[in-house]
């Protein structure tokens, strides 16, 4: 209690201090009402409704918790009577909500004398309130009559109780409000007990619950949602309606015949070329090698297989001096493996009947859409007979009007310049190690790094001993740079220097060996390794500036004195004319050449130009200007003279690869038959109907013919022909046309071969099959 | 009563139905999934000509 009335002795007491004895408590009740209650609006106990006749309820009593903390009592002895007879609803059904409402009222009026002179003492008799009293009322308020009766409105100072359900006939229900009903302290403590309880259950599993979530999370993370998905589809059978598959389809399957791994070349009745489409095969072909037509051709130096315009040396790169020495025993001996890269490739194609690639819009769509070919079709491209040539990356020039990199500054390593009849394909990559050959090499390794400044071909370095052993080979190795390291699997060339060849300071030991493009600003390194306790000069001071000394130590690299490097001179090759003509051999084929095929090592720096002239008749004509409807070889020449045109500068020229192991020239005139037979096409299911679809281009409809059948039974020797095959233009392509064929299967089919024959009817032209697409249906 | 006019014969009747022809078209009609339509080189099996004969203006055995 907040406050009390003090009384002392003999002290007059007034009449507000005998009310305050009754304020005081009320008031600090109505605070912990207030402050512990906290009601925002009033509550009730007690007050149970229950029904005592047909219409009549009887409320007990009960108490009214106002939220201002007043507490009204309702102790009317048996409860307060509600008779709801006079409301009644007529014919549906209406609610009245009890409510209990407080006031505060004087009562408990009683006659008392009243002192009213204190002198006279004279009184006098007065009928007086002896109790304040904060009285609870019952009463209920009616709703509207309804077949869905709502309870009624309520004023603000009204707490319901109960709504009674009344029918024409009565009371038909009473429910309790409990909302409104003030919950004790000890219904609270056991409702907290109850969820202690639960929550010692659960704990553990919430405790965990975030671990999930963030698992969770990442789980999804991986997930396409649904939008996507649901995206995707609505895209895909776009797709579909688009590339015309039926939306009924049940097994499809294609080829553009890049490679022949879908075609039975081992059928006895197989007779087809696939290269960059399905094609006829030659009629007569010769395989044979490039060479000099003069092997001894002054006008170009032949090293290792590269023909080079001839040239003087220079020296470019010079570290001279003797500041010091280094043994090249210094460090233990290693075994490394070296890598030898090779130069680049270019294929040339030249074909009187037949149209290139370039015009196979079927793969080179293909290409565009994936950026970029399968690496087992570039591979295709570049791969000489019978050999192992495998792609493992590249980057693509698919258009050569639209030429673009991948990051600024990628050279990228496959180009293709495309014209009706000629195709030029290139390897950019300089060196490459697409076809490699290792060696393991034995001894203590050396190696200084060196800044290459602009472009040119390393021919030779001079190198400077100080002492050298009666044994120990040296060899030297000339690498690319792999970071800040030597990388040796990309070695360029790689020699050896006996001891009897070694030259003692100041005299040089030179060294030459096959020239090796540069390119500018890229480091190169060139390793030292022997058994042999050679000395090899060092000058101090850094005076190469663009290079270190680092030795390999336990298979690493570690850096040396950066102010010491070796002692060399590098020397290069200065080209005496910027363009060079060279004869070749002629190319021969006994009936006539329709098609050349050139598959050359070549290396063709950015600046230069590497081009062949084939003379007909009297007339030396460009192969690559052999373009559009030029049909160069219309006359089937036997005999086809052909030159080497090297165009370039004083620093930079093309290299050629010669002979047998560096190109391979393909010679040939097509069949006037062709046949192809698929793989094997397994169907899922077996199947009722099929649609066989090639793109066929070059075209002649006056000669040429194409049938397509399709081969079922168990050795897929019985011969199903269409019901229907229509050939239609393809107006979107010169020369093109679409070929459909309709099958229907008396019994369902589970696995056919496609065949493909065709005949070029004596035309000039030779068409091939740029794309074949099977749909089956059930 | 008057007679029913007599059905004409289908003019293709003879034709062997696992066949092959050349086929003129004159009108386009459906051969299984795809469309035959006029202009284009058609190569159709007796049995289909029969079956869309309103549709095929010549016929030609193949010649190979």
């Amino acid at each position: 209690m907040q406050r009390k009335v003090n009384f002392t002795d003999n002290q007059q007491v007034t009449l507000e201090d005998y009310n305050n004895l009754g304020n005081f408590p009320r008031e600090s009740m109505d605070n912990v009402v207030k402050d512990l209650g906290g009601f925002p609006v009033g509550r009730y106990s007690g007050f149970v409704a229950e029904q005592t006749g047909q219409s009549v309820v009887r409320v007990s009593v009960g108490r009214l918790f106002a939220s201002s903390g007043a507490i009204f009592g309702f102790d009317a002895e048996g409860g307060q009577t509600l008779d709801f007879l006079q409301h009644l609803p007529a014919v549906a059904q209406k609610i009245a909500t009890v409510i209990v409402y407080g006031n505060t009222i004087n009562t408990d009026v009683e006659p008392r004398t009243q002192l009213v002179d204190v002198e006279s003492e004279d009184t006098q008799s007065a009928e007086l309130s002896t109790e304040n009293r904060r009285q609870a009322y019952v009463d209920f308020v009616l709703g509207q009559e309804n077949a869905t009766p709502q309870a009624p409105a309520i004023q603000s100072n009204y707490i319901a109780v109960a709504n009674v359900l009344l029918t024409p006939s009565g009371v038909a229900s009473i429910t309790r409000i409990t909302a409104n009903e003030v919950t004790s302290i000890y219904g609270n403590s056991e409702q907290i007990a109850d969820h202690t309880r639960r929550f010692a259950q659960v704990g553990p599993q919430i405790d965990t619950l975030k671990t999930d979530i963030s698992g969770l999370a990442a789980a999804l993370r991986a997930k396409a949602d649904f939008a996507m998905v649901s995206a995707m589809s609505y895209d895909l059978a776009r797709v579909k309606e688009r590339v015309d598959l039926p939306d009924d389809h049940a097994a499809y399957g294609s080829d553009i015949f890049w490679t022949d791994d879908e075609s039975d070349t081992a059928h006895p009745d197989y007779s087809a070329r696939t290269e960059q489409g399905l094609r006829f095969p030659s009629a007569a072909e010769a395989v044979v090698a490039l060479e000099l037509d003069n092997p001894i051709e002054d006008r170009v130096i032949v090293n290792n297989g590269m023909a080079l315009p001839k040239f003087s040396t220079v020296i470019r790169l010079s570290a001279n001096g003797k500041d010091g020495e280094y043994p090249l025993t210094n460090t233990t001996v290693q075994t490394v493996q070296l890598v030898q890269r090779t130069e680049a490739r270019t294929v040339r194609r030249y074909s009187t009947t037949e149209t290139q690639g370039g015009s196979n819009d079927s793969w080179w769509k293909t290409a565009a859409s994936v950026n970029g070919m399968s690496l087992s079709q570039v591979g295709a491209i570049f791969k000489r007979n019978g050999e192992l040539y495998e792609v493992v990356n590249y980057y693509t020039n698919y258009d050569p009007l639209y030429a673009y990199s991948y990051a600024a500054g990628t050279r990228q390593a496959y180009e293709r310049v495309t014209l009706r009849k000629f195709t030029e394909e290139t390897m950019n990559d300089y060196y490459t190690d697409r076809v490699v050959s290792t060696e393991n090499v034995t001894g203590s390794i050396v190696a200084q790094t060196m800044l290459n400044s602009q472009d040119g071909y390393l021919v030779g370095f001079n190198w400077f001993f100080t002492r050298k052993a009666s044994a120990g080979d040296v060899r030297y190795v000339v690498c690319e740079m792999k970071g800040n390291e030597p990388d040796l699997n990309a070695v360029l060339v790689s020699n050896v220097v006996p001891p009897a060849s070694i030259a003692i300071y100041p005299a040089k030991t030179e060294v030459r060996f096959k020239p090796i493009f540069q390119q500018k600003g890229k480091r190169y390194a060139v390793v030292l390794m022997s058994n042999g306790a050679h000395f090899v000069a060092t000058v101090a001071g850094n005076k190469l500036a663009q290079g270190n000394i680092q030795y390999m130590i336990d298979g690493s690299w570690i850096q040396g004195d950066p102010s010491v490097d070796m002692a060399f001179e590098a020397v290069y090759a200065s080209f005496t004319s910027p363009i060079v003509q060279v004869s070749l051999k002629a190319l021969e084929l006994a009936g006539g050449i329709d098609s050349v095929k050139l598959n050359l090592d070549a290396l063709i720096p950015d600046g230069s130009k590497l081009d062949f002239d084939v003379r007909v008749g009297a007339k030396w004509v460009p192969l690559a200007e052999a373009a559009a409807h030029v049909a160069l070889l219309s006359n089937l020449p036997s005999i086809l003279p052909i030159r080497a045109n090297f165009v370039g500068t004083t620093d930079v020229m093309p290299a050629l690869g010669l002979g047998e192991d560096r190109t391979e020239v393909t010679l040939s005139r097509p069949d006037e038959d062709l046949c192809h037979i698929s793989t094997v096409r397994t169907m899922p299911a077996p199947m009722d109907e099929a649609t066989v679809t090639l793109l066929v281009e070059n075209w002649d409809s006056d000669d040429h013919d194409i049938d397509v059948v399709l081969l079922t039974g168990g050795s897929y020797t019985t011969t199903v022909t269409p019901s229907a095959q229509i050939i239609q233009v393809d107006p979107a392509r010169e020369n093109a046309v679409k070929v459909v064929a309709s099958f229907t299967f008396g019994s369902p089919v589970s696995s056919f071969k496609i065949k493909i024959t065709g005949e070029t009817g004596g035309s000039a032209r030779v068409y091939h099959v740029s794309e074949r697409v099977d749909v089956e249906f059930t | 009563m008057a007679k029913a006019p007599a059905k004409p014969a289908n003019p293709y009747d003879d034709l062997d139905d696992d066949a092959r022809y050349q086929v003129e078209i004159a009108a386009p009609f459906k051969v299984g999934r795809a469309w035959v339509r006029p202009g284009q080189k058609a190569t159709l099996t007796g049995r289909i000509i029969k079956d869309n004969a309103d549709g095929v203006s010549a016929v030609q055995p193949l010649d190979r």
